[in-house]
């Protein structure tokens, strides 16, 4: 059978790709990344094919097995055929996407998502963005999907333990990425990465709450990614050129002042908050609940105004 | 020693704090503790009634009345967050080391009594011995067994090297004494956090030295299982809640054991973590509990404070969980409650005034939808609805719905029929049922003979059990090797018919759920067999015992037909709840394949691999449960015949005549009170019967 997936047209660019389990922060990071809300993200597995967010594209595309492209016109993700797709193409330019390429997997361990979906698109990915849960983080199902990740990519891609901030206390943190560390010693380019994405989002434009999530460390660290790629990737900037890279080169983390660098370039310059799940959730409680019964149980728990 | 008195039921309302909050919803439970204790008041009257051999009888089954101890198994991935929600259950937050890192492989089993006087707390920690060591190691567990059946030697040195680092590790941790300690048990009579973690926490990382002077995790690795007495004020009754180290942790071990602790325990909590529930892993293991216990799964998806809206949210993980497992046969009528063991444990801590904001804002909004669903706090105390919110009550209600219609009323049951036997058997020496005229002195009712015709009774019906469960057995191991020559077949042909369309780039997988329904099928059938002989053989006993009450006593009607005791249902098949190499899709099989590809013979290894793991579910249930079931029926067949030639001995040796012998001593006015008392106890257990 035919694993291989149509090429996309255009020059060629670093390729990043988002995997981990479902609702690991996937899209969630994806949209960090280019700045956008474009992307689902949901609690329960979204049930999307790989989508390719890329600034050489224009439009929405639905890229068919057979090869055949599909405008999508009312610029919507839901309702593709997933049997059929291979993945879907979104031209946008913002954020890091100036400088590479974001595939957006669908999650592994989903039962209702067959692994093919993801495993095609695969061998197209230059790296890999690995988003772990921090509460239960790096379990069996994903170090076995890891495994079958080949070597050249693995030592490219970086663990990204998203949600770190529903660890409380610091010495748990401390301790959960010594475990990873331990676990997942020389499986990837760097130690795992801690980072709170929803905090990051909203933080964006602030220097203070951007370095307190962990974004500026992660964005350090794609940066250095970014720049191992570029060296592994033969004609990297050619239109149509093969999807193939030199194989086996060195990737070390960057010394610190061009991580320092990476790290400005791709910080968002557009600050954006995410869809329209974001608001207080308090206001909509309170229209619920009644008023004094709220007002003194809001009390009770400690609620901060604001 | 003094008789058992049945302890009274505590009233919920008279609690207060968090003994009341631990409570709530424990409603079945209540109500299986006083039917409990009503019949306990009617054994302890048959005492007083009856004569020395009826009370000592009544006495036993007095101590029987809270048996089998209800027993709970709390499963789910590692960090879906059991221990926490165990500890919230109990109204112990911080009792069990719930570690960020799930390095513990012990289970831990948490038997909860009542306040009783004299009954104090403690804790008994088990430690590997050296043969299952032993066998870790060189065989590098299931993993390994595993690993090297699909011919994937570099897994199993991994696992082997895993093992063996861990049990240097110990060793040099506890020097000389670790060999001393394998297959030791450690016991105390007190138990609290430390003392826990000492045993069953790893502590920081595995790698690392201890520090001087640390006590944590000393024993952590060498433990098997822990097992903690503890009191619990409030609990109406005793029950036993068991947590295991979870599956789908990098280190497979633990999930042997956690499979293992599912044959433990007739229900089984499935915590799910709600911000990532029902995975492919959640969905396997809902599948291989649900094929050994359908009716006795329940869901718990924890940590929804964790959700940001959980008011849209939570619907959306219903949905899915109902959809997910509908698509894939999963046990879709699973009670799914919704939780967070993180709010239960502020409303024990007294700390729901500092949740985090994130937190906060989840309860504030899920409050106003959720306590429409939830049992009504008692009043408007916040720490009473936070408690609501944080699901504990809906999962103690679900429960102790489940205990009280299942292992409870089973109880009840065992227990009213033996006290009705007792009752009628007092009937047949004192004329309260039929009439007795009185002893005969006949030639062979002498105690000696008496006793040699029992055993005669029991010999001749174990004779027929035994056949008839040969019979029993034979028939099924004819059945089940025909599914699973059938099942291989049918797997060879499609693994074939794979390798012909796709190649070997693609992964094959085929489920083993067919051959366990199957299999489940034939066990069933073969433990309906056998219950079958068991009823024919019993009610042959209990005929021939009524010939030997007719020998003995004159009586005016029939001789009362002893009650035969009745089985308790076929215990679920559970070594088909193992996982086997097919059950690994998401994971192992899918790398194992991908290494595999391109040798020689490959189709040739996974039928061989697939015949291996298949027959050894078949063989665990026919060389293991089915023998062990047969066991027990016979044991059944014995205590029946036991326990009533005990009672007929003692009535051939009474100097005179039973029903005038009272009369005389009592006077007739008492021994009509005593008909009538034994006749209100007969209605009693009969009640309970029905």
């Amino acid at each position: 059978m035919k694993t291989t997936v149509p090429e996309p047209s255009g020059p060629r660019r670093p390729r990043l790709a988002l995997m981990g389990e479902f609702s690991a922060g996937k899209s969630t990071l994806a949209n960090l990344l280019a700045g956008t809300d474009r992307l689902p993200v949901q609690v329960t597995a979204t049930e999307l094919p790989p989508v390719w967010l890329s600034a050489t594209a224009s439009g929405v595309t639905c890229v068919r097995l057979d090869g055949r492209e599909v405008a999508l016109e009312d610029d919507r993700l839901a309702n593709v055929d997933l049997a059929r797709t291979a993945y879907v193409r979104v031209g946008l330019g913002s954020g890091l996407l100036d400088r590479a390429d974001l595939i957006d997997m669908p999650g592994i361990s989903d039962p209702n998502m067959p692994p093919e979906v993801w495993q095609r698109l695969l061998p197209e990915a230059d790296a890999i963005l690995w988003c772990t849960h921090a509460t239960q983080a790096w379990r069996q199902s994903e170090a076995a999907v890891w495994d079958m990740v080949p070597e050249a990519i693995r030592r490219r891609s970086l663990l990204v333990v998203t949600r770190i901030d529903k660890i409380l206390r610091p010495e748990d943190r401390a301790r959960l990425l010594r475990r990873l560390a331990a676990e997942t010693d020389g499986a990837f380019a760097a130690p795992a990465i801690p980072v709170a994405l929803t905090r990051a989002i909203a933080g964006r434009g602030d220097p203070a709450i951007w370095s307190e999530s962990g974004a500026d460390r992660l964005m350090a660290a794609i940066g250095s990614v970014l720049s191992s790629i570029g060296q592994g990737v033969v004609g990297s900037d050619e239109a149509g050129a093969p999807a193939r890279l030199a194989t086996g080169s060195p990737v070390a983390a960057g010394p610190a002042s061009s991580a320092v660098a990476a790290a400005q370039a791709v910080v968002p310059r557009r600050i954006k908050l995410g869809g329209a799940g974001a608001g207080p959730a308090g206001s909509r409680a309170t229209a619920r609940l009644d008023p004094a019964q709220s007002a003194d149980f809001r009390a009770a728990i400690g609620e901060r105004e604001g | 020693m003094s008789a058992p008195h049945p302890r009274p039921v505590v009233d919920p309302a008279g609690l207060s704090g968090r003994d009341r909050l631990v409570v709530a919803g424990m409603d079945g439970l209540f109500a299986l503790a006083r039917a409990r204790a009503e019949l306990g008041a009617g054994l302890v009257a048959l005492a007083r009634l009856g004569d020395r051999v009826t009370r000592r009888a009544a006495e036993r089954l007095m101590q029987t009345v809270g048996e089998p101890e209800p027993s709970v198994t709390l499963i789910g991935q590692v960090k879906a967050g059991k221990t926490t929600l165990l500890n919230a259950m109990i109204g112990r937050p911080g009792l069990l080391p719930a570690d960020v890192n799930p390095w513990t492989s012990v289970v831990t089993s948490l038997h909860l009594c009542p306040p009783v006087p004299g009954r104090t707390e403690g804790a008994r920690f088990r430690f590997f011995d050296e043969e299952e060591w032993a066998r870790l190691v060189e065989g590098g567990g299931r993993l390994g067994e595993l690993a090297a059946r699909a011919g994937a030697g570099d897994d199993l040195e991994r696992v082997r090297d895993q093992i063996a680092r861990m049990r240097e590790r110990s060793r040099k941790r506890l020097g000389r004494r670790f060999e001393l300690l394998m297959g030791q048990e450690h016991e105390y009579g007190y138990v609290d956090a430390a003392l826990i973690e000492r045993y069953v926490c790893l502590g920081d990382d595995p790698g690392a030295a201890p520090r001087p002077g640390e006590e944590q995790g000393r024993f952590a690795d060498i433990t098997r299982t822990a097992m903690i007495d503890l009191t619990v004020p409030g609990l109406p009754l005793q029950l036993c809640l068991r947590d295991t180290p979870g599956v789908n942790d990098t280190f497979m071990m633990r999930e042997q054991i956690t499979i293992g602790a599912i044959r433990e325990s007739r229900i089984c909590i499935v915590v799910l973590s709600a911000p990532q529930a029902m995975t492919a892993m959640d969905l396997a293991l809902m599948r291989l509990i649900a094929n050994v216990r359908a009716r006795d799964v329940i869901v718990f998806v924890n940590r929804i404070d964790e959700l940001a809206d959980p008011v849209r949210e939570v619907p959306m993980i219903r949905a899915r969980i109902r959809d997910t497992l509908g698509q894939h046969d999963g046990p879709t009528d699973a009670a799914v409650i919704f939780g967070s063991a993180f709010w239960a444990s502020a409303c024990l801590t007294g700390t729901i005034d500092r949740l985090p904001p994130d937190s906060a804002h989840a309860l504030l909004d899920w409050a106003p939808v959720a306590l429409g669903e939830a049992p009504k706090p008692p009043d408007d105390d916040p720490v009473a609805t936070v408690w609501a919110l944080s699901g504990i009550p809906a999962l103690w209600q679900v429960l102790s719905d489940h205990i009280a219609v299942g292992q409870g009323r089973e109880g009840l049951s065992k227990t009213a029929r033996s006290g009705l036997n007792l009752v009628r058997a007092l009937g047949a020496s004192e004329g309260a049922g039929a009439r007795a005229i009185g002893l005969r002195r006949d030639p062979g009712t002498d105690p000696a003979s008496v006793s040699a015709r029992c055993a005669h009774i029991l010999s001749e019906a174990l004779g027929r059990f035994d056949t008839a469960a040969a019979q029993a057995c034979a028939a099924f191991a004819e059945r089940a090797e025909r599914a699973h020559r059938q099942f291989i077949d049918r797997a060879t042909h499609s693994l074939i018919a794979h390798l012909e369309a796709y190649g070997d780039g693609v992964v094959w997988t085929y489920g083993a759920d067919g051959l366990r329904v199957l299999l489940r099928s034939s066990y069933l059938r073969c433990g309906a067999d056998l219950h079958r002989a068991l009823a024919q053989t019993l009610e042959r006993a209990a005929q021939d015992l009524a010939g030997v009450t007719a020998d003995l006593v004159e009586l005016e009607g029939a001789a009362p037909v002893p009650l035969p005791p009745e089985p308790s249902p076929v215990p679920p098949p559970v070594s088909l709840g193992q996982s086997i190499a097919l059950d690994l899709q998401a994971g192992w099989w899918r790398s194992w394949w991908y290494r595999a590809r391109g040798y020689e013979a490959f189709s040739e290894r996974f039928s061989a691999l697939i015949a291996a793991e298949t027959g050894r579910m078949l063989a665990d249930l026919r060389e293991g449960q089915l023998p062990d079931l047969v066991q027990s029926l016979r044991s059944m067949i014995e205590g029946f015949v036991v326990d009533q030639t005990e009672m007929l001995v003692a009535l051939a040796a009474r100097p005179d005549a039973g029903a005038a012998a009272l009369d005389r001593a009592t006077g007739l006015a008492a021994a009509a009170e005593r008909r009538a008392a034994a006749e209100r106890l007969a209605a009693l257990f009969e009640g309970t019967l029905r």
